[in-house]
C-alpha cells in the first residue's frame, strides 16, 4: 500500500523536516517557560484588574501570544521582561473596556437599583480601604502602576524589577518613591 | 524648618519604602507630639498600602490557568505558523482590494458599446478596405440546420475585439465613411454621446419567419 505524504510545492522533504525540528524545539523551549512565567502573567494581570476571572484570561491570552511571537524573541533570556510586558499591555485593554462597560450600565441604571452609598462603618473597614486602594491604584499612571505591581509581588527584589522593565535600579526606586508617595496622598 | 516642613520629610522617607528617618527629623519628631502622632498614622497608612498590594499581586494562581494555555497551544499553528501578523493581513487584503476596484474599473470601460464598436470597426476600414459589394458566391448560403456551432476565433494579444457584423452591413459602413466628407452634418454627430434614454424606447421583438422555403443550390447533389 502505497503512504501518501502531504508536502509544501516548492519545498524539499529535508525543509520540511528541518521545519518541524526547529518548530518542537520552539515548542519545548515555551513549555519549559511556560511553567515559570504562567504564574508571573497571572499575577500581573490580577494587580491591574482585580478579578480573577478577568486575569486568568489575560494572563491566557498574554501567554499565547507570547507563544505565537516566540520565534521573533533574539534574547530568550528577556522572556520574563517581554511576557510582563504583553501581560500588562492586554491588562490595561481590559482594564478600560471594563470600566467603560461600568460607566455605560451605572448611567443606564435607574436610581432605586443604584447601590447605597456607603455608611461610615463600611468605610472604616478593611473592605473599604481596599476599594480605595484600589481607585488609587488605577489613577496613577500605568509606568508607576507596573513599577508598584512588580515590587509587590512576592520574591521580586527591586534588582528583577530593574531587569524586568529594562529600566536602571535607580529609575526603579524614583518610580517606586512617587508611586507611593501618591498613593499615600490618595489615600489620606 | 517648621512642623509642616518635618511631616514632608517624613512622608519622604516612608514613602522610600524605610522606617528610618534622617537624624533631624527624629529629634524633631521625639520632641513633637503632633509630629509623632502623624508619623505613627502615616506609618500604619503606608504598611497598609503594602499590604493591600501584596493581597492584590499573590492571590493563588488558578490551577486551571496552565493546562488551559496548554490546550489551547495544541490548536496554534506554532511559533512559525503565524507569520502573517496583523498589519500584514490587512495590507493584504487592501492591496487585493485595490485591485479589485482597478480591475473592476477598467473592464467597465472596456465593454463600454459605442467604444467597443468603433475599436472593433475603426482599424479594419482604415487598413483594408473592403470592396462595395462581395461577388454572388461569397454570400453565406442559408443552411438547411438551424444552428451552426462557429468556433470563436483564438485571441491574440494585439488583435481588437470580434465584433460580429453581417457582410452587407460592413460594406454599407465602408460606403457610408467612404463618403463622409459628403454628409459633415452626420460625420459631426458621430462622436457625439447618445442620450440616455434613447436605448429605453427600443423594443426588439423576435423574428417572424412564417415560411421558409429551402432550395438547393445548382451543381448539388440533391439538384
Amino acid at each position: 500500500m502505497q503512504e501518501l505524504v502531504l508536502i509544501h510545492p516548492g519545498r524539499t522533504l529535508e525543509e520540511d523536516s528541518a521545519g518541524d525540528l526547529s518548530r518542537s524545539r520552539l515548542h519545548r523551549e515555551f513549555e519549559a517557560r511556560l511553567t515559570e512565567c504562567g504564574p508571573l502573567a497571572y499575577r500581573v494581570a490580577q494587580g491591574v484588574l482585580r478579578n480573577s476571572a478577568d486575569a486568568e484570561d489575560v494572563a491566557q491570552e498574554a501567554l499565547l501570544r507570547a507563544y505565537q511571537k516566540f520565534d521573533r524573541l533574539k534574547d530568550t533570556t528577556r522572556f520574563r521582561a517581554w511576557l510582563v510586558r504583553i501581560t500588562f499591555r492586554l491588562a490595561l485593554d481590559r482594564w478600560r473596556s471594563v470600566r467603560r462597560r461600568e460607566r455605560r450600565e451605572t448611567e443606564w441604571a435607574l436610581p432605586d437599583l443604584r447601590p447605597p452609598l456607603p455608611t461610615t462603618e463600611e468605610i472604616a473597614s478593611a473592605n473599604a480601604f481596599q476599594a480605595r486602594l484600589a481607585k488609587a491604584l488605577d489613577e496613577l499612571p500605568s509606568r508607576l502602576r507596573l513599577v508598584l505591581l512588580l515590587a509587590a509581588i512576592e520574591g521580586h527584589t527591586l534588582e528583577e524589577v530593574a531587569e524586568l522593565l529594562s529600566v536602571p535600579l535607580g529609575t526603579v526606586k524614583s518610580r517606586l518613591f512617587f508611586a507611593r508617595k501618591a498613593l499615600a496622598e490618595k489615600l489620606r | 524648618m517648621n512642623c509642616k516642613q518635618y511631616q514632608e520629610k517624613i512622608v519622604e522617607s516612608l514613602a522610600t519604602g524605610t522606617d528610618c528617618l534622617a537624624p533631624e527629623v527624629s529629634a524633631h519628631q521625639n520632641s513633637c507630639p503632633i509630629c509623632a502622632a502623624f508619623f505613627d498614622t502615616q506609618r500604619s497608612l503606608f504598611q497598609s498600602i503594602d499590604a493591600g498590594l501584596h493581597t492584590f499581586v499573590n492571590q493563588a494562581v488558578p490551577p486551571s490557568l496552565l493546562p488551559s494555555v496548554r490546550a489551547r497551544l495544541e490548536e496554534q499553528p506554532g511559533p512559525r505558523g503565524a507569520w502573517i501578523s496583523g498589519w500584514s493581513f490587512a495590507v493584504l487584503a487592501a492591496v487585493a482590494i485595490l485591485a479589485i476596484s482597478v480591475a473592476y474599473t477598467s473592464r467597465r470601460q472596456t465593454i463600454h458599446p459605442n467604444s467597443a464598436i468603433a475599436i472593433a470597426i475603426a482599424p479594419r476600414i482604415a487598413n483594408k478596405p473592403e470592396p462595395a459589394v462581395r461577388p454572388p458566391q461569397e454570400l453565406p448560403s442559408v443552411s438547411p440546420r438551424p444552428r451552426t456551432k462557429v468556433a470563436p476565433p483564438a485571441a491574440s494579444p494585439e488583435a481588437a475585439p470580434e465584433v460580429l457584423v453581417l457582410a452587407e452591413e460592413r460594406a454599407a459602413f465602408a460606403q457610408f465613411v467612404a463618403e463622409i466628407p459628403k454628409e459633415r452634418d452626420v460625420a459631426l454627430e458621430l462622436p457625439r454621446p447618445e442620450s440616455r434614454g434613447a436605448d429605453d424606447s427600443i423594443d426588439i421583438s423576435l423574428l417572424q419567419i412564417d415560411d421558409v422555403e429551402v432550395t438547393p443550390l445548382e451543381g448539388s447533389p440533391g439538384k
